[in-house]
């Protein structure tokens, strides 16, 4: 694997290889010297365009946990600001011989501009409402850490499907894995053509009785300037992940969030605290993962 | 000049025949023509020269492309008229702006025609004044005049002076949501999508409105199915309006844009593969009646970033024929002699050009080979072209425009 | 990649039964009994052989020490050459290794690489009291100051050669080959 761009690009057999790898990743840092000396020498760039604590300090634990170097280059701090372009950052940080760049953009297919001219391998942090493939990936690692499998399982993403880019790789990834996905949100915010992966689902009630699994999206708050949705309040009410719409669901219903949460507004406070809510693990999970991707990347000779 | 063994279109007919041209003008047609400066053009086919409806001559953003370059390529491309859009900086609102575009140097005989902005800032422009210094349409090219109480003003000056009204028919508020149209490619790309509908939609407005004026209402590049259906239905209406297309949406649906390559980007997007038959069916049955290039050239640093900050355009003027022949003639999609009259008298046609292989006509004519195996590749100019690269099997060996060889290598043999 | 063929068989399964019984012995004689030790196996080979030596162990000794797994695909120092991306598994040790006495097996000792990697891996999960190094065969040329404590049974090779271990749990059949590379 030279670059991961998104889920959409990768085979099951990939995916699955990335879901295998995270495991001996994770034992790595559930152990007391969290450190494997395997991208001795690498260094890792991560570029992000967008503000990001959560995802950038994710994608920088993951590398200095496989020792590879690290170099942070964020909006606020850099030559971006002076309107340097896209390319020239890039080859700033080829010539500082970089080997990966971890990109987080506003613009949809930012990485994968990124790539048709870098050396390094890319690696796409979220661009603009595309993909997110590192966080489905730790959403799917979670799953089947919990589950024992994909395969079957009804998961349920829940919220505002056509902007997001978390909601977008996870569906191509659960769909090649053979998870039945269904969608539910607002109509506004549910794409037509997600019906080719997944089965669109209005009542949200009767969605989260048949789900195995439920991700809810977090809800922009701009979206009801923008005409998109009624009210915050309307919008807890009809889809919000409410601890009365979990009663109703499976005992064992698996909830993830990939965060920050508007608590209140997409999902309760009870329910994101609750026995069912792996929110926290998805965290530790996603520097597995992201190691994972890094191995998979850097830790061979390249093909 | 006597072109002798010519395939010539003459009355959307290919027949075999050779044409005499004195003075610029064609003096005769007809087998066995005896006299000086014979050019044998065995083998070529010979057109009236094209005339492009729709290209944007960047005066005012030389960067993008010089306007010399424009035209070289114009004539290149077989091209003897184009009809600058009014977009320029300063843009076409008065008539001090319109005879600079006219006046542009290029070779003799070679037209720029211009066409004039519609509004400006919610008001008229210099309408009447752009109209006696010349102007063959009206256009808000790029932007839809979304006030349609302007509009609906606008097009009865347009009536009056005999405007053709180039409409760019795009309801601005469903575009604005927007970069390419709704579907499998917005949902697979993240690019954000908005619905097809808002070109019919703008089409339906513009033309009930002209229900009444009777202006000569001409949409511009026609996109999708629904487009094609409303104007087919203004059309039963018996409201005057007519359409062109573009080569990129004849070529081009929207499975391209998962590459982000900028050079593909151009407004109105492309339809999916339902789109794409309807406008070459459309084109074949003639309810489209002309092609329009939409040059639109951009410097490489503004298309060499993220897709979404890149502008929208495609400029390919150079470019164009030998394109569509190979994808559309040689499949069979579309009859040579409808090409080559959707390139040249139809369009002439709509601009009030008198054009044709006829006798006493200006001898305005394009020579193509067919059947040959080229690459297309930059000449000059912006460089924001997708054909380049790619293999053909046509050229345009030559242009004569007012009976001079303005392109192409043609020797008269004494 | 050159073919290999077998060249010679340097052990036949009750050679392998053999060598085992007498590595579970010096090792129990080495640590005085065995109740401090940890055998780890360096995956593949040396996870069934370690679990045999446990098992072996036990029955001179009564109580069978717990079986570790080493995977040591991250702590490799050649990596970038082995073409792309070994599988990494999972290592998982039943018991703290810190103050332990960890018993490293193998099947094959060559460069001595893999055991360093091997140590370096073992000491990111603790301090161990001492560490030792258990082998089914030694081969030779080593090219780090490492020496097994236990060995099987000394091959001499070329470089050209190859050792193949074939263990039942993996390959159906006990037994060990000489193995030549065919240009």
């Amino acid at each position: 694997m030279k670059h991961l761009l998104g889920t959409k690009d990768l085979t099951k057999e990939e995916i699955l290889t990335i879901l295998d790898m995270a495991a001996p990743m994770k034992d790595i840092i559930l152990r007391e010297i969290k450190k494997v000396p395997t991208l001795r020498g690498k260094i890792i760039a991560t570029l992000f365009y967008e503000p990001s604590t959560r995802t950038k300090n994710s994608f920088e634990l993951a590398a200095k946990f496989m020792s590879a170097d690290t170099v942070s280059i964020s909006v606020a701090t850099s030559a971006v600001q002076k309107g340097e372009s896209l390319r020239d950052t890039v080859y700033t940080l080829e010539a500082m011989g970089v080997d990966a760049i971890v990109i987080r953009h506003s613009r949809n297919g930012a990485p994968h501009y990124l790539a048709s001219f870098s050396k390094a391998s890319i690696v796409n942090g979220g661009d603009g409402q595309n993909e997110h493939p590192s966080q489905a990936l730790l959403d799917l690692f979670t799953i089947r850490e919990h589950k024992g499998r994909i395969e079957g399982l009804k998961v349920l993403i829940l919220g505002d499907i056509m902007h997001s880019r978390v909601a977008k790789s996870n569906i191509y990834a659960l769909s090649k894995l053979g998870a039945e996905v269904i969608v539910s949100g607002p109509p506004t915010l549910i794409p037509e053509h997600v019906k080719e992966y997944a089965e669109v689902c209005y009542d949200v009630d009767a969605a989260i009785r048949k789900a195995d699994v439920v991700n809810v999206l977090r809800l922009q708050l701009e979206r009801q300037q923008a005409g998109l949705i009624t009210s915050l309040q309307d919008y807890h009410a009809t889809y919000g992940l409410t601890k009365e719409r979990v009663a109703k669901g499976k005992d064992d219903l698996l909830i993830l969030h990939p965060g920050p949460m508007n608590r209140g507004i997409e999902i309760d406070e009870e329910v994101a605290y609750s026995r069912q809510s792996v929110i926290q693990e998805q965290v530790s999970n996603g520097v597995a993962v992201r190691m994972a991707i890094y191995y998979l990347l850097l830790g061979g000779a390249q093909a | 000049m006597i072109l002798k063994n010519a395939t010539a279109l003459i009355n959307r007919q290919l027949q075999k025949t050779d044409i005499k041209i004195d003075n610029g003008i064609i003096s005769e047609i007809g087998q066995g023509l005896q006299g000086e400066k014979v050019v044998d053009v065995e083998g070529m086919i010979i057109s009236p020269a094209f005339v492009d409806i729709h290209t944007h001559v960047r005066v005012g953003q030389e960067y993008k492309e010089d306007p010399a370059a424009t035209i070289a390529r114009a004539v290149s491309g077989g091209y003897f008229a184009i009809n600058a859009m009014p977009n320029t900086v300063p843009p076409v609102t008065n008539a001090a702006t319109v005879k600079y575009l006219q006046n542009l140097p290029a070779p003799e005989g070679f037209k720029v025609l211009v066409t004039g902005m519609m509004t400006q800032d919610n008001v008229l422009t210099e309408i009447e004044e752009m109209s006696a210094a010349g102007i063959v349409a009206l256009s808000d090219d790029g932007r839809w005049t979304d006030n349609s109480f302007l509009f609906y003003q606008a097009i009865k000056y347009a009536m009056k002076n005999n405007l053709l009204v180039i409409d760019h028919a795009q309801d601005s508020t469903l575009f604005r949501s927007g970069r390419i149209y709704e579907g499998r490619a917005s949902f697979h790309t993240g690019l954000k999508g908005f619905p097809k509908a808002a070109e019919a939609a703008a089409i339906y407005r513009d033309g009930m409105l002209n229900a009444t004026v009777g202006a000569k209402l001409h949409i511009t590049h026609v996109s999708t199915l629904s487009a094609l259906e409303t104007i087919g239905f203004l059309k039963q209406l018996g409201i005057h309006v007519t359409s062109d297309v573009t080569p990129h949406h004849l070529l081009f649906d929207e499975s391209v844009y998962h590459t982000y390559d900028t050079n593909l980007k151009a407004n109105p997007p492309f339809g999916d593969e339902r789109d794409r038959k309807a406008l070459i069916h459309s084109l074949r049955n003639g309810e489209i009646q002309a092609i329009a290039t939409d040059h639109a050239p951009h410097s490489e640093p503004e298309k060499d970033q993220e897709w979404e900050d890149a502008p929208y355009g495609i400029a390919s003027i150079d470019a164009v024929f030998s394109v569509l022949y190979t994808e559309l003639v040689e499949t069979r999609m579309i009859p040579l002699e409808t090409l080559l009259t959707a390139l040249s008298t139809a369009p002439a046609k709509l601009l009030k050009l008198d054009h044709g292989i006829e006798v006493g006509k200006e001898a305005n004519l394009v020579l193509v080979r067919t059947g040959i195996t080229e690459t297309v590749t930059h000449v000059q100019g912006a460089k924001n072209n997708p054909y380049i690269g790619k293999e053909v099997h046509a050229k345009v060996e030559g242009t004569i425009i007012k009976g001079q060889i303005a392109y192409g290598h043609l020797q008269p043999a004494n | 990649m050159s073919e290999l063929k077998r060249k010679a068989q340097v052990m036949d399964a009750e050679g392998v039964r053999r060598a085992l019984a007498r590595l579970a012995h010096e090792i129990v004689e080495k640590n005085q009994g065995a109740a401090e030790v940890i055998l780890v196996g360096i995956r593949r080979r040396g996870i069934p052989l370690a679990q045999r030596l446990s098992k072996l162990i036990g029955s001179i000794e009564g109580t069978e020490p717990p079986v570790g797994e080493l995977d040591i695909t991250l702590y490799r120092d050649d990596l970038s050459t082995l073409g792309p991306n070994p599988i990494v598994h999972r290592t998982y040790i039943p018991k703290p290794v810190t103050d332990a006495t960890v018993v490293l097996v193998d099947d094959v000792i060559y460069t001595g690489r893999t055991t360093r990697a091997a140590m370096d891996a073992l000491f990111d999960l603790g301090r161990p009291r001492a560490v030792q190094l258990c082998v089914l065969i030694d081969r030779g040329h080593r090219e780090l100051p490492i020496r097994p404590d236990f060995v099987g049974k000394n091959v001499p090779t070329s470089k050209k050669e190859v050792i193949e271990v074939h263990l039942e749990e993996i390959d159906g059949e006990d037994a060990v080959y000489i193995m030549e590379k065919q240009e």
